[in-house]
């Protein structure tokens, strides 16, 4: 029974890494760019859609209404956050050698950790309302209508994003941009425009993923985007970085494995490591992939990215 | 005049590729530049196509002077590059690449003209729904072609589509080009193979080292000394 409990807790956590992994490897995907300030955007929904759902529930909100809007805000602001990035930090080292956007990445997540400990302070927030909710049972396994709502959704939106970049124009253009920037121009395409729009739908996602996070784990602060973003990096390159079935597969997956782990860690070591070590399996997966997979599940030489 | 290009000049790094060459292309004609590799016909191409800056010089297409107008931009002028190594999106689709060049043009406009080039590639029908990047050498090329078609354009600018693919392959492309030229698409073609070239074309440039060395037509050019003994041996 455990076994089972474990793999859908591991699911919904799974989903939310899935989200956060689809805006790595779109951007990976497009542009060749490790975006370490993602878990970061992440972060910054989840805190403005715990600290707006409170605003709304203060001016006598009920606490479904004061969540769909703080999170339809969250949304944006987290939209904007991206396009910003993008065009402030990454467009200007276009050129430049690899290096210099990723040490402008992981300088872009600091920034972004110290911005949001000035405002938030540094102490956990919890969220508030109350999210027990009901909760189905079944033959013992337990499941919240918290983590149903999580995990349906986040299937609802990774299969719109499938749509999204297999059957629209922007999706064609996205696609033809990841393959070769000039020759998408020669079609017609407005590259940077195209990439600006990645951003923004990459840190859409990312803040629907961390409304789901804070809400799961029912407390946020300004480092959660730090642990949450490298999981999701590492779910990404387990699939396939710039392969978007593979953030899905990749992100499900880590999220299964963990919670397995975190789950059985203790019988396997005769109680030596709790469940608290189950961060630990993440890049447990992440060193195994790079050995023994560096193209990731989905990967190979000739991957579809994006 | 549909193409008038005056004292084109690209560099790399401060080193000149192409120095202030001039020449134009009419409504409805046939022209080729011709030279050997590195004289700078692709850079050419590039930099009439926007991909590249020009460091000096002016091109008007339409009577318009297009210099800073972005190269995405300027496929829905009419101006259609299909460059060296063709340019085919290995990991879309065949169908996709064909919609990719009716991307400026509209979806409507995609679905009234892809059967035309389905006629003309039926190949291309066959294996509409499989990887661009499964087809041969030649038969991306054609593909290519067909894609530039759905662009709709006035100028269709070839970077060597003979390259890379075998004699009888050739022959066949060259007469689907002259095929699809002569529905009133003008042309500016770069090749490597001269004769062929000459042949399909009304007039011709000759580049070497950056410069434009000789300008006539291609009839003359055929049997010009310059032409027959650098590159119709
Ligand atoms: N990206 C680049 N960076 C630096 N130099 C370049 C670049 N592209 C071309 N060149 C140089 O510019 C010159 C012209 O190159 P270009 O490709 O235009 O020649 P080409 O006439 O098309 O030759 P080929 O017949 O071999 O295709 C060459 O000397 C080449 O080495
Ligand atoms: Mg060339």
């Amino acid at each position: 029974m455990i076994f089972w409990q474990q793999v859908i807790n591991g699911l919904t956590l799974g989903s939310i890494y899935a989200l956060v992994a689809l805006g790595y490897t779109m951007v990976y995907g497009i542009m060749e760019l490790i975006n370490f300030a993602h878990g970061d955007v992440v972060m910054v929904g989840a805190l403005i859609a715990l600290t707006l759902t409170q605003w709304f529930m203060q001016q006598g909100l009920g606490f479904p209404l004061s969540l769909l809007l703080a999170s339809g805000l969250s949304i944006c602001v987290c939209m904007l956050l991206g396009w910003v990035i993008e065009r402030v930090a990454y467009r200007p080292l276009r050129t430049a050698p690899k290096l210099a956007p990723l040490i402008t990445a992981i300088g872009l997540s600091l920034l972004l950790q110290q911005l949001a400990a000035l405002i938030w302070g540094k102490s956990y927030l919890p969220f508030p309302g109350n999210l027990e909710g009901s909760s189905y049972a079944w033959h013992g396994i337990v499941i919240s209508s918290l983590q149903l709502s999580i995990f349906i959704l986040s299937l609802l939106l990774m299969f719109l994003l499938w749509q999204l970049v297999h059957h629209t124009k922007l999706g064609r253009a996205m696609r033809s941009t990841a393959q070769s920037v000039p020759f998408a121009q020669l079609m017609g395409v407005n590259t940077n425009q195209v990439i600006s729009q990645t951003f923004i739908i990459g840190s859409a996602l990312a803040a629907v993923a961390g409304v789901m996070d804070v809400m799961y784990y029912s407390v946020g602060n300004y480092t959660m985007g730090f642990l949450l973003g490298l999981k999701a990096f590492t779910a990404a390159v387990l699939g396939g970085i710039g392969n978007l079935k593979g953030a899905m597969l990749g992100g499900l997956l880590l999220g299964v494995l963990e919670a397995l782990g975190a789950g059985y860690i203790g019988d396997i070591t005769h109680g030596i490591m709790g469940s608290n070590y189950k961060d630990v399996f993440a890049f447990f997966v992440l060193i195994l992939v790079l050995i023994f997979r560096p193209n990731g599940l989905l990967g190979s030489n000739n991957q579809e990215k994006v | 005049m549909l193409l008038d290009v005056q004292d084109l000049s690209v560099s790399y790094d401060g080193i000149q590729a192409v120095r202030q060459i001039s020449f134009n292309v009419k409504q409805g004609e046939r022209v080729t530049i011709i030279g050997a590799n590195g004289a700078g016909k692709s850079s050419t191409l590039k930099a009439l196509a926007g991909l590249i800056k020009l460091t000096q010089g002016r091109i008007q297409f339409n009577g318009q002077t297009i210099n800073t107008v972005p190269a995405y931009e300027r496929v829905a002028l009419g101006l259609c590059l299909v460059p060296e190594g063709r340019g085919i999106f290995q990991r879309m689709s065949i169908e996709e690449n064909l919609w990719m060049g009716a991307y400026s043009r509209g979806v409507k406009e995609f679905n009234q003209q892809v059967g035309q080039v389905y006629d003309i590639f039926p190949r291309l029908y066959e294996r509409r729904s499989q990887n661009a990047g499964t087809l041969s050498g030649g038969e991306q090329q054609m593909l290519a072609i067909g894609r530039a078609l759905l662009s709709q354009p006035q100028l269709l600018m070839l970077d060597e589509p003979s390259m890379g693919l075998a004699p009888q392959m050739v022959d066949h492309l060259f007469e689907v080009i002259g095929k699809v030229v002569s529905q009133g698409v003008s042309l500016l073609l770069i090749e490597q193979n001269a004769e062929l070239a000459l042949h399909l074309c009304d007039r011709a440039y000759v580049m070497d080292t950056g410069e434009i060395i000789l300008s006539d037509s291609a009839k003359n050019c055929l049997t010009h000394p310059l032409v027959q003994q650098a590159y119709l041996g």
